[in-house]
């Protein structure tokens, strides 16, 4: 497993990331119609939320400074080279589907992103998980778009 | 319509074929794939939301009821057969629920959990009908200084008690509400953070949030620590039959932890966790050499408290339309995908729907009382399909539950940019839940503040104008002041169990992320 980044460190670089959308979800509420006291627009809600999101970012990265300064870090079981390669896999396999839903329909891009998914994810055998790919898209096809009629991009067989 | 004429309404309608139907299969599917380790009932039944919408309201819901309980049973049986929980309660339950199977007792912790259950969702039930009536009337009351004060105090409380310290608790909250606020705004018409982008102008639909949020990050936790997870026992169908002294020492923690359950339920707050911890510890004092060791009342009390907890959590939805748990925020989007606002009218304009849920609930359980015993060794079955088929299987759910809310893409963009925000945030101990919430809640909060601001011309002094908002706020105060009382009584920290387990269980979410 890799430790980096541990958890008080990684707590103040994320209070910091998320003060700095919160101080531009401020400036960008600022543009919004305020209205008066007795008929606010929809910007005086939003620029209390920006300034909720920029103290309590605030407060979240002073607590991990604190945290720091008290004492050791603690890790943070991040995902070892092998980990991150699966989580790569998956999130590829969701793309996969992503894109190829609207060019060749539901059952083929479900079959690529099962594919995907189940190789990436250390299924060692090719016929068995071409198998398992054709059963899950074929699965899904029958329930969701002929049971179900929900009207992906090419209801056809082939898409 | 009185609470027993509501209650046999309700059963007339959860035991026509279609919803009696629905509720088996619920209760099926959610122990089916509550039993894999790392599905989380919260995981499960934002995963199973999209395919339910096209069935009637009614039947959805039903549905998706029985498959949460179904999933907190799957939850329990893993945790009592292979010490894999997925959510906090389930961790208690395994406590004493795996030592229980280490002494080649699992399948009488199997039946005392089973048991548990259906008391908690018994008693869970009497206490939701008793109560629904006479809270329905009271919440006719709230106006919208009611509904802003209690919507921001419950959210507060449930910030500073998300298990992972209070400003991360805030910040999970402030940012859920952010996120609620982006699209057009329903009082002014004005498009808030459109950028000119017909797919922002709409705002984020609930499910493709939750779906990344609670499913998608959970995957990629899952996925990422692929552990190696001990194997099944073998369990015989003779083996599950508790003898009747086992029965005698169940029944009594079980009614004990129904009660704790249902009342911690009600408030906000992770009223399950909560719950279940309570439940394990009065048990613990009342048998101080017992629990721990694999003692019957440690399984029994904590898993009718989960269950009666679910109960709990209900009176809130139905009665003020306002969901103080994840598993209800979800139930709260069905709802609005179907067309209805849960509230104080729910009873009188929608009673199939609050009636037919909660005797639905009731009959999920019983399903699952009597359908576990036999399958039991099929349950074991499930946990033999290979983790790379069964990822493929459910992120390919999650994609088309996104993609099918609204025959777009931008849903799915959606899941898949939220559940990595969700995974960063799972690795900082920031609860997502929490957030989730607050994307809920959110614009009933913005509706409450706004309309109470133009009924008193702009006063803020409405929000303390009636004796329910004093209450809440001093609510509020004693929950914000009394854990600095106790330190400085005490010496110790205010803090509560969940915050012991806010590491997690290793796989799914964190154990703190169930509210």
């Amino acid at each position: 497993m890799y430790y980096f980044p541990a958890l008080h460190r990684g707590t103040v670089v994320l209070g910091v990331i998320l003060t700095l959308i919160g101080a531009w979800y401020v400036s960008q509420a600022t543009t919004f119609p305020r209205g008066t006291m007795a008929q606010p627009g929809p910007g005086v809600y939003s620029i209390l939320l920006g300034c909720l999101i920029v103290v309590t970012a605030v407060g979240t990265s002073v607590e991990g400074g604190l945290a720091l300064k008290g004492g050791r870090d603690v890790e943070v079981q991040w995902p070892a080279v092998d980990g991150w390669l699966r989580i790569a896999g998956l999130l590829a396999g969701a793309a996969t589907y992503l894109l190829l839903l609207g060019q060749i329909g539901h059952l083929l891009a479900s079959f690529a992103a099962c594919l995907v998914i189940i190789r990436a994810q250390g299924y060692a055998s090719w016929p068995k998980a071409v198998l398992w790919a054709a059963g899950t898209a074929a699965a899904t096809y029958l329930v969701f778009v002929k049971v179900l009629a929900i009207p992906f991009f090419g209801n056809s067989l082939l898409g | 319509m009185n609470p027993i004429e509501g209650l046999a309404y309700g059963f007339s309608v959860a035991l026509t074929p279609e919803n009696f139907l629905a509720a088996l299969v619920g209760a099926l599917i959610g122990t089916a794939v509550g039993i894999l380790p790392g599905m989380s009932p919260t995981m499960v039944i934002a995963l199973l939301l999209v395919p339910t919408i096209k069935l009637s309201p009614t039947t959805g819901l039903i549905i998706l009821g029985a498959i949460y309980y179904g999933t907190q049973y799957g939850d329990s049986m893993t945790a009592i057969l292979m010490n894999v929980p997925s959510e906090a309660p389930s961790i208690v339950i395994g406590l004493d629920g795996h030592e229980m199977a280490k002494k080649g007792k699992a399948g009488v912790a199997l039946a005392i959990a089973a048991i548990g259950a259906w008391i908690g969702a018994t008693i869970g039930l009497i206490g939701l009908v008793a109560l629904a009536g006479v809270l329905g009337d009271a919440a006719l009351k709230f106006g919208p200084p009611e509904y802003f004060v209690l919507t921001a105090v419950g959210l507060v409380i449930m910030g500073k008690l998300s298990g992972a310290g209070t400003w991360k608790g805030l910040l999970s909250l402030a940012v859920g509400l952010a996120v609620s606020s982006v699209g057009l705004d329903p009082i002014s018409g004005f498009t808030r953070f459109g950028f000119g982008r017909p797919e922002l102008s709409g705002g984020f639909d609930l499910v493709p949030v939750i779906l990344g949020l609670v499913g998608l990050a959970g995957m990629l936790r899952l996925s990422g620590e692929a552990k190696s997870l001990p194997a099944p026992p073998k369990l015989a169908f003779r083996e599950i039959f508790p003898t009747w002294s086992e029965w005698r020492e169940a029944f009594p923690a079980s009614v004990r932890g129904a009660i704790i359950g249902f009342l911690l339920g009600i408030m906000p707050g992770p009223g399950t966790t909560m719950s279940t911890f309570v439940s394990y510890r009065l048990e613990r004092r009342l048998r101080p050499n017992e629990v721990g060791l694999g003692a019957i009342p440690a399984v029994a009390g904590p898993k009718a408290a989960d269950d009666a907890s679910v109960s709990g959590h209900l009176v809130p939805l139905m009665v003020l339309g306002l969901p103080f748990s994840t598993v209800t925020a979800i139930l709260f989007a069905g709802m609005l995908l179907h067309g209805i606002t849960p509230g104080p009218t729910i009873m009188t304009q929608h009673p199939e729907i609050f009636w037919g849920l909660a005797a639905a609930m009731y009959i999920g359980n019983m399903a699952l009382l009597v359908l576990n015993f036999p399958l039991v060794g099929l349950w074991l079955n499930i946990l033999k399909i290979p983790q790379p088929i069964l990822s493929a299987i459910l992120i390919l759910l999650m994609m088309i539950g996104s993609y099918s809310l609204n025959n777009n893409f931008f849903d799915v963009i959606t899941t898949l940019v939220f559940g990595v925000v969700g995974y960063v945030f799972l690795h900082f101990r920031i609860d997502t839940t929490i957030l989730v919430l607050g994307l809920v809640l959110g614009p009933l909060l913005e509706k409450g503040f706004r309309q109470s601001l133009f009924l008193s011309r702009g006063s803020l002094t409405i929000f303390f104008s009636s004796w329910i908002d004093n209450v809440l706020w001093l609510v509020l105060l004693a929950f914000i002041v009394t854990p600095f009382i106790l330190r400085g009584t005490s010496g110790r920290s205010g803090g509560l169990p969940v915050e012991g387990v806010a590491g997690g269980s290793g796989l799914g979410q964190p154990a703190a992320n169930e509210a």
